[in-house]
């Protein structure tokens, strides 16, 4: 039953970065790209390893996913908040999409 | 003595850590744990920061640990409704600026961090208090009513926080 849920889990998790993946390609302006790149990589890795967790069905492996996640968790914004300074110090403009909002 | 008193907190956490990390849990292993944490906090002490672990990183393990959950609980509320906007494509990306109440520096990346992390919002600059976030979902340009959006949860709970650890010593 468990092992079930956390097929579900990581399912919905693989969803997540799916539509996010998409989401990048369609969207032409460089700023919402980033916005959602850091989606797929918070929302659906801690759905994804949450999901894990329960289909490994052992304490020492879901608590090394765990140990993972929080790491992640700590240096993923750093790469994110990089990547979009440097943009804008490097002059990139926000863009509207297409042409409303 | 005085000072792996001080850093209590820490070295507990990093024991933790060690023995997650070796899947096994005796006497010897936690024993082991403690030793290692010690070590680490005190090199980490004498060669890569200018002041003491503490005196940095003001903030309390246990605090940490129902941020984390207030944290992932703010990604999926924040998650599911970024993900409408961006189905629907209804996004309006734009970058607001707004100030922190937060005083304390580690605190402030701790913030920004967060508002990253959250679906919806990237921070893009720190400089003092000044955050500049984008934002997926601009419906507004005033300031105070952008940050108290974005960061609203977080900055409340960090603030008693800050408060209490003072600016003692």
């Amino acid at each position: 039953m468990i092992e079930i849920a956390g097929y579900v889990l990581i399912g919905i998790g693989l969803a997540f970065s799916a539509i996010g993946i998409y989401s990048v390609l369609f969207y032409r302006d460089f700023y919402a790209r980033v916005v959602i790149t850091s989606k797929v990589d918070t929302m659906g890795l801690i759905t994804v390893l949450f999901g894990v967790m329960l289909v490994s069905g052992s304490w020492s492996v879901a608590l090394k996913l765990l140990v993972l996640l929080v790491f992640d968790l700590m240096t993923g914004p750093l790469a994110t908040t990089g990547i979009a300074h440097s943009a804008y110090q490097s002059g990139y403009r926000i863009k509207r999409e297409f042409g409303h909002g | 003595m005085q000072r792996i008193l001080n850093n209590a907190g820490f070295v507990f956490l990093l024991a933790v850590v060690w023995v997650i990390l070796n899947e096994s849990l005796s006497v010897f292993m936690i024993l082991g744990g403690v030793i290692v944490g010690i070590a680490a906090l005190y090199f980490t002490n004498r060669l890569v920061l200018k002041d003491d672990y503490h005196r940095i990183y003001r903030v309390r393990p246990l605090i940490l640990l129902g941020y984390s959950l207030v944290l992932v609980k703010e990604i999926y509320v924040a998650g599911f409704h970024a993900m409408v906007k961006i189905i629907t494509r209804k996004v309006n990306v734009n970058i607001v600026e707004f100030d922190t109440q937060l005083k304390d520096d580690f605190h402030i990346s701790l913030l920004a961090n967060s508002i990253t992390l959250t679906p919806g919002t990237v921070t893009m600059e720190k400089s003092g208090q000044h955050l500049k976030v984008i934002w997926i979902d601009a419906h507004t340009d005033d300031s105070t009513e952008a940050g108290r959006e974005i960061m609203g949860s977080f900055e409340r709970l960090l603030l008693p926080s800050e408060t209490r650890l003072g600016r003692h010593e």
